[in-house]
């Protein structure tokens, strides 16, 4: 004598339906909300740009301490990271990115930051190759679009730093004094 | 008021879209979940073999078959877990989006399967496992095919 077996669902095909389509309504209306939000306040802070090549040890946390949170929640790049941080009294967003293999939307999405000063961290010529430096830096200036007023230079050493001095940018040592130093910079130029 | 009717429209047309892409997924996975039972009932040697989509008594879904008595019922009801699980992670070597599918489907083969587990084990710690382990996958593959969408629109 046969055995007859029924495997019944957990759900129904529309009750499954009913199921997904109302997660998918209540997270995608969070996400959304959230999103625009997020892109608002991107594009309309004020912010400072630093361009950083260590992302072990990020820029931002050495200017603010704490954690920098990526932004790929908005546009799918781990390599850009943010932080909005109330930065002595004033609301700033500080956005760092590689500035190596820019790209064209890259620069698009520059451009439409509201940028009110930049900071360049330059660890990758430890002899302070003045010209190469300097190339970037124009590179920046160029992209940008001359927008920029407050420009910051970080180096590594007291060496690269006398020989990049040449009064068109402000330049920092990378130790804990000279950070200090740049944050009450940046908070005087950019307030 | 241009704005908000243009913000309006946008997220109108994204939602129906993500919609579109959920409730194509959960119709392929509960059809494959049925193919499971289908196939494993198939190679155990059971006859009349039918998967019922829309049963117009309570809309209900099921896989039903004769077996001979010595069959081995768990490895039947098993038979969409052992056959879907592998299937949802072939997705996983595929790029995004269709990378956050394959979790998507794994996670409503989980959830699908509580009542064929329900023939396998008494112990309401493997169904609140399943339940658990299936929201956390629906949720956050979820939330990856949203975020994909919404970061790349044009």
């Amino acid at each position: 004598m046969p055995l007859p077996l029924v495997f019944n669902q957990t759900f129904s095909i529309i009750n499954s339906i009913i199921f997904v389509a109302s997660i998918t309504i209540v997270l995608f209306t969070l996400k959304f909300w959230v999103f625009l939000n997020h892109k608002k306040n991107l594009y309309n802070l004020p912010s400072v740009i630093i361009f950083g090549n260590n992302y072990e040890n990020p820029m931002i946390t050495k200017i603010l301490g704490g954690k920098a949170s990526s932004l790929s929640s908005l546009n799918n790049r781990n390599d850009i990271m943010f932080k909005v941080s109330n930065f002595m009294g004033k609301k700033l967003q500080f956005l760092e990115m590689p500035f190596k293999n820019l790209e064209e939307n890259d620069i698009e999405f520059l451009n439409k930051i509201n940028s009110k000063g930049l900071v360049f961290f330059d660890n990758d010529h430890p002899n302070g190759d003045r010209s190469k430096v300097l190339k970037e830096l124009e590179d920046i200036k160029r992209i940008l679009g001359g927008k920029v007023q407050n420009q910051f230079l970080v180096v590594n050493k007291q060496s690269d730093k006398l020989n990049l001095e040449n009064g068109e940018y402000e330049i920092f040592e990378d130790n804990d004094e000279s950070m200090n130093l740049l944050r009450k910079r940046l908070h005087e130029s950019i307030s | 008021m241009k704005k908000i009717r243009k913000l309006l429209k946008e997220y109108v047309l994204i939602l129906i879209y993500i919609l579109i892409i959920n409730v194509l997924l959960s119709f392929s996975t509960i059809s494959l979940h049925e193919l499971g039972h289908f196939l494993v009932g198939l190679i155990s040697g059971c006859k009349n073999i039918m998967i019922i989509l829309f049963d117009t008594k309570n809309f209900g879904t099921y896989t039903s078959m004769n077996c001979d008595p010595g069959v081995n019922v768990n490895l039947i009801a098993l038979g969409p877990l052992l056959f879907l699980t592998p299937f949802s992670m072939l997705f996983l070597l595929i790029k995004k989006p269709e990378k956050f599918y394959g979790l998507m489907i794994l996670g409503l083969n989980f959830i699908i399967n509580i009542s064929d587990m329900q023939k396998i084990t008494k112990s309401s710690f493997v169904y609140i496992l399943e339940i658990a382990a299936g929201f956390s996958l629906i949720i956050y593959s979820e939330i990856l095919i949203i975020n994909y969408i919404l970061c790349n629109k044009k």
